[in-house]
């Protein structure tokens, strides 16, 4: 977890979205113990109450879970979570932009088709 | 839990007004960036706090009792400022020890751990000391005073990137472990924003804007796109900033609700482009608006 | 109040300590020169003569200017009152008229000593006692200087603290109409009348007749500083 954070998205949402890749990718599991507050505010420099607020985001969406003084968990879902969630972004995030572009300078989308047959 | 009231506060130096009628209420343990330009009346404000003089008119309190020649709330005060902090005929560890004397909370063996993490020279007399290390030296005893209002007003003159980024993380650390309320005010807004909870904008003597680092965030929008689009969507709202160039527009709005940005780019500025967008003259003489 | 007192005379004591002992250390270099001077002109007729008092008075009334100037912004900043300000300032007068008339009864004592065991005849040094015509005991000159240690610490004192708070222009004007008085012939000898009470010498003469300039300057003090910004009016800073 040491993707820098920039300034496009709200610091809680990028802490939130660290997270999330990190248990997307595998390297953080179900039960797996997180970063405190404290720990993520020290290694970003951020305010405490932002790093809460992102961990928080994810406690709402059933992906973490708080054990009182011990710390915060991920869930055993939390994976599934994150996927559908992502999968359901996918469309809006990165294909929408990907054909504006291509509309803008004039790649068809057989080209496009063809790109992506290619690629696998 | 530190609460602090100005209500229409004044303050006047002779012929000049460093405040006029400031009124705002920042309360709870929290780490608060004061921001505005120069003579926006900070330095003033944060004085009036620690009692260095008396305001003008209005009322200024600390957990309702008046800072000015009361020991009691000043004790739990620690104010550094960027210069004239320390008498300068003293050593280090003189400074270090009166220091000690006076704040009930002193951590000694924190000041003993900063002042080899700042590689200080406790022999040395504050006025030999380089600019860098006179301000590591504020910045020494404000994180160790844990006074229960600590407030640095652009403590890092002379110190790098590196200290600075050092300070930045004691700061944190000095807050987590004993939190309190911390007021910050500086002009590097990019290196500190992130550790904003709240923020407040003086202006000409007055509030301009107090609000949560996060509220600023999420209340402004910038949008890009052609001239036409968005004037057409932003005319009559509230914009803080406009520029134009090759047919394209962007516009800074603040405290507005766009839910269909329709063909345009919207974006997020930083705490910094925000408030420059806030309180530069220019704006002004525009025509456009920038009040809130 | 005692807390703020306790911390304001730390402070004070820590600040001044070292300034008084360069001066008595630069004084009694200074006489040593003059002994050692007076001890290989011995056989010739060079006549060396000495004053004790003089020199620590007028350091007394200039330590005081720069001691306010000094202490109080930098006292105040910690968070202290003016008033607890005043009061430890009022503690440590005593304190320092006391250890300035030891030290220079000491060093005259000392003098007297060295001037005998070395037989120096060509050395004369003259303490307070030594300048009066008339006969007036040991201890009472000693009170007698250390009141006026006093009241020219509280002269300059209050000086200082007028220029802190008022700036150039304001202060001169006060003190111009406070000295006014003095140019009105009948004003005038009215108060050298009253002066008279402070000279050892007269007959009116009494210790205690000290207290009422002391508390006109203190109380003035107070006036001065009790609501005083700790921003120097001469410099702004």
């Amino acid at each position: 977890m040491s993707e820098r954070l920039n300034e496009d998205q709200p610091i809680f949402q990028q802490i939130a979205e660290l997270i999330e890749t990190n248990i997307a990718e595998g390297e953080m599991k179900a039960n797996d113990k997180i970063p405190s507050t404290n720990e993520f505010a020290k290694h970003y420099q951020i305010n405490p109450a932002t790093a809460a607020k992102g961990i928080n985001l994810l406690v709402d969406q059933e992906i973490i879970y708080k054990k009182r003084g011990v710390g915060m968990f991920v869930t055993e879902n939390a994976k599934n979570i994150i996927l559908k969630k992502r999968k359901s972004h996918f469309f809006d995030q990165y294909v929408k932009p990907m054909l504006k572009e291509a509309e803008r300078i004039g790649i068809n989308k057989d080209q496009l088709i063809s790109w992506i047959g290619e690629n696998k | 839990m530190m609460e602090i009231k100005a209500v229409n506060v004044r303050k006047q130096y002779q012929k000049e007004v460093a405040l006029d009628d400031l009124t705002i209420t920042l309360e709870g343990n929290k780490i608060i960036g004061l921001l505005g330009k120069n003579g926006a009346g900070k330095t003033t404000l944060m004085r009036l706090l620690a009692g260095h003089f008396s305001n003008s008119s209005g009322q200024l309190t600390i957990d309702n009792k008046s800072p000015f020649n009361n020991y009691p709330v000043l004790r739990e005060v620690c104010l550094i400022m960027e210069s004239n902090n320390f008498h300068e005929k003293f050593r280090v560890k003189d400074i270090l020890n009166i220091s000690a004397n006076f704040y009930p909370n002193w951590d000694n063996e924190y000041a003993n751990h900063l002042v080899n993490v700042f590689r200080l020279n406790i022999n040395q007399k504050a006025k030999t000391l380089s600019k860098g290390m006179y301000s590591a030296l504020g910045i020494i005893v404000g994180l160790a005073s844990n006074a229960s209002l600590t407030i640095f007003d652009e403590p890092y003159i002379g110190l790098d990137a590196s200290f600075r980024s050092t300070f930045y993380d004691l700061l944190l650390e000095t807050y987590q472990n004993n939190p309190r309320m911390i007021i910050l005010s500086t002009h590097l807004i990019d290196e500190v924003s992130r550790l904003f909870e709240e923020v407040a904008i003086l202006h000409e003597g007055k509030l301009m804007l107090h609000d949560t680092a996060d509220n600023f965030e999420r209340k402004h929008l910038i949008l890009t796109g052609s001239k036409e689009e968005v004037d057409q969507l932003t005319s009559g709202r509230n914009i803080i900033h406009s520029s134009s160039i090759m047919g394209q527009k962007t516009v800074v709005l603040y405290n507005e609700d766009i839910t269909d940005s329709g063909n345009l780019k919207v974006s997020k500025a930083s705490l910094q482009e925000l408030f420059v967008y806030l309180t530069k003259e220019e704006v002004n003489k525009n025509g456009t608006t920038n009040q809130i | 109040m005692v807390q703020q007192i306790k911390f304001n005379m730390y402070y004070l004591l820590k600040s001044s300590w070292s300034t008084i002992l360069i001066f008595w250390g630069i004084y009694t270099g200074f006489i040593a020169l003059m002994f050692i001077m007076a001890f290989s002109f011995q056989s010739s007729d060079i006549e060396f003569i000495g004053f004790n008092t003089i020199p620590s008075m007028i350091f007394t009334t200039v330590f005081a200017l720069l001691l306010f100037k000094e202490t109080f912004p930098s006292i105040i900043k910690y968070g202290t009152t003016r008033l607890s300000y005043i009061f430890s300032m009022l503690v440590y007068v005593i304190l320092y008229a006391v250890v300035m008339t030891v030290i220079s009864n000491l060093l005259i004592v000392l003098i007297h000593r060295f001037g005998k065991v070395l037989n120096i005849t060509n050395f004369q040094f003259y303490g307070l006692d030594t300048s009066f015509q008339s006969s007036v005991g040991k201890l009472d000159t000693m009170i007698y200087e250390g009141m006026l240690y006093i009241l020219l610490f509280l002269v300059g004192f209050i000086i200082s603290s007028l220029f802190f708070r008022f700036g150039y222009k304001v202060s001169a004007i006060f003190i111009l109409v406070i000295a006014m008085p003095l140019f009105i012939r009948s004003y005038a000898e009215d108060l050298t009348d009253l002066l008279s009470y402070l000279i050892i010498t007269t007959d009116q003469y009494t210790a205690f007749a000290f207290l009422l300039p002391f508390s006109i300057l203190a109380v003035g003090i107070w006036l001065i500083t009790r609501n005083a910004s700790i921003v120097d009016k001469l410099s702004n800073k």
